[in-house]
């Protein structure tokens, strides 16, 4: 089965005191389709960055990224944005909702790039709202939510659009343990009934107790690679 | 999609937004009064003078200077047969000038003495009244209001002149005052006194003689001679032009510092905007939109906050035109007394091409600004505006 990213070869370096410090060095990976897994490590380990470079939000220094078998490393900024508009989901830490914008309004916004007609735009969203339970909050604004709600409207704006691929960066980092396991066990629901991949870059136990497989990150390198 | 993120991003914006807004209406608001009022007075300048004065151009004398009364002896000379077949289709009006002194009342002051045809229709104002009644022994004549105020003369008044005729001969007469006129062009009132044309050439010893010839059609259109010599309505409004023209670059200083002033605020709102929002700015790019995209996005706000102006603009600045318009405004002063043709009660001109222009100028202004701190957004990496940070 083709990978949905691989990775090969991968360097990623950043100047320091005239010097390239090494965030990521000789990755090699690769992720199926529906995959569950996690890249885990310490802080600094380079865990955001591998999770950036594979979303096409950073480039590599070195090595190639292939999306669904396309070459993404050498995308232009125009072309990388259509690659996330379309096939890449982001749940982001601190959510990243548009503080201006009622639930619906957020979850519009991916679909509208989509150039989607308003009828399966509104379908989408209320299907995506049911998935994550807040159906009830579609006309609030994100300051009226509680962090946990905040996240499961984020989980919700990065599925609604049916991506391929779903990178989460820390997503239970602002949470509770409550509401921790109720987006976990979300993100699994959903990784199970619609086959999207899900890579998350995380050192919290609790996520790391949920995933398939864990790739352990340390100083820019993988240490270990394993599957449950 | 673009417009309704930079619609909501501005109204949620909240107190900025209405100060940004408020202040570009103000300078909006500023300008078109200004202009309004500067546009106006050309007006009532350019009008004014045309009616009562210029006509549609005049022709004089080569000899003619009007700063110079001393050259009037040899600035007139008999019109042309041309000329003359104008002037008998009621195309042109001849006017004769002659220096002389005036005596109200054991006084003295000099005068000019205008002999203009009292049945002429060109300028509008009433000679015809020349062709009334006087006492016994005296020439109907008129003055306007200015010089009736300066001489202490009023209609009815007997008045003695005194003049040189073309022979170098001193001569008096004495004139009644049949009419007072109300003219707001001080060079047919300061110091002139107006008689019949017939009258004055009789009296001057110079028939068919004319100083200036005032044309009812393009003056291009009369014929010329090297005696006589073409002044169009813009060489004969070239003054006026002038004046305008100094004072519009007085106000332009003054709308230069207002737009600054505005312009300042916008851009100040939209680099401190941008930078407050880089985060959103990565949120943006990371669910697929371009930096173009969000460039444009961003010089939308900038662009709303002039079309909230206008908005502000035409609900408070509009009744404010119209009834300027309308009802006009006193000025504080006589323009007559700074020798320009102009009323105590002026009219600004709020046309819709100023208002219109004044727009366009401003948003083309906001789109600069607002586009100039935006511009950086083209070089953001997601990853870093995710992070808060610039490259």
């Amino acid at each position: 089965m083709e990978p949905v990213i691989a990775v090969s070869n991968l360097d990623k370096t950043f100047p320091v005191a005239n010097e390239d410090f090494f965030a990521l060095q000789n990755i090699d990976l690769q992720f199926a389709p529906g995959e569950f897994s996690g890249i885990v490590g310490p802080s600094g380990s380079g865990k955001t960055t591998l999770l950036n470079i594979m979303g096409s939000l950073d480039k590599a220094t070195n090595g190639k990224v292939y999306f669904m078998g396309d070459e993404i490393t050498s995308l232009s900024a125009k072309e990388s944005a259509q690659l996330r508009s379309r096939k890449i989901g982001f749940i982001f830490q601190t959510y990243n909702l548009l503080p201006v914008y009622t639930v619906y309004e957020n979850l519009e916004l991916p679909l509208i790039l989509l150039g989607m007609s308003t009828a399966d735009k509104k379908q989408a969203i209320m299907e995506s709202l049911e998935w994550v339970g807040l159906t009830d909050k579609v006309n609030s604004k994100p300051a009226q939510l509680s962090g946990g709600q905040c996240q499961r409207v984020a989980i919700a704006r990065a599925m609604v659009k049916k991506p391929t691929v779903i990178l989460a960066d820390e997503p239970t980092a602002n949470l509770d343990s409550e509401n921790s396991h109720i987006i976990l066990k979300t993100m699994k629901k959903i990784n199970d009934a619609s086959g999207s991949t899900f890579i998350f870059s995380t050192h919290d136990d609790k996520v790391i107790g949920y995933l398939k497989r864990k790739i352990t990150l340390v100083d820019g390198g993988i240490q270990q690679d394993e599957t449950f | 999609m673009i417009f309704k993120i930079a619609f909501k991003n501005v109204l949620s914006a909240g107190i900025r937004t209405w100060l940004n807004t408020f202040i570009i209406s103000i300078t909006l608001t500023c300008i078109i009064l200004i202009q309004g009022m500067n546009n106006g007075l050309l007006k009532e300048l350019t009008t004014n003078r045309i009616a009562q004065e210029v006509g549609n151009g005049q022709i004089w004398h080569r000899n003619y200077d009007p700063f110079d009364p001393l050259t009037l002896d040899i600035s007139h000379d008999v019109i042309s047969p041309g000329i003359s077949k104008a002037v008998k289709r009621r195309e042109a009006i001849p006017i004769l000038m002659v220096a002389g002194s005036a005596y109200p009342q054991g006084r003295i002051f000099p005068a000019i003495l205008k002999g203009i045809p009292p049945d002429q229709d060109i300028l509008k104002l009433p000679f015809d009244q020349l062709n009334g009644n006087s006492p016994k022994g005296t020439i109907p004549a008129m003055i306007g209001k200015g010089m009736a105020k300066r001489s202490n003369l009023s209609q009815g008044d007997v008045i003695t002149v005194r003049w040189r005729n073309s022979l170098g001969a001193f001569n008096a007469a004495d004139l009644t005052i049949v009419k007072v006129f109300d003219s707001k062009v001080p060079a047919m009132d300061q110091g002139q006194i107006w008689l019949q044309l017939e009258k004055l050439q009789e009296m001057n010893l110079s028939p068919n003689h004319a100083t200036i010839i005032i044309s009812s059609r393009p003056v291009d259109e009369l014929e010329s001679s090297p005696e006589w010599i073409h002044q169009t309505v813009d060489d004969l409004l070239a003054d006026t032009y002038q004046l305008v023209k100094n004072k519009s670059v007085g106000a332009g200083v003054f709308y230069l510092i207002l737009i600054f002033l505005a312009m300042i605020a916008i851009f100040d709102t939209q680099a401190l905007s941008i930078f407050k929002r880089r985060k959103e700015i990565g949120t943006l790019m990371a669910l697929g939109m371009t930096n173009r995209a969000i460039v444009f996005t961003f010089t939308i706000e900038g662009l709303l906050y002039g079309f909230f102006a206008a908005l502000l603009t035409v609900a408070y600045g509009g009744p404010l035109f119209w009834y300027l318009q309308t009802r006009g405004y006193d000025i504080p002063v006589s323009g007559e007394q700074y020798g320009i043709a102009i009323s105590e009660h002026l009219y600004p001109d709020f046309s819709l091409g100023l208002i219109l222009g004044t727009l366009i100028i401003v948003m083309l202004l906001l789109t600069i600004v607002s586009y100039l701190p935006a511009r950086k957004i083209t070089h953001l990496q997601p990853f870093e505006a995710l992070r808060g940070k610039w490259s």
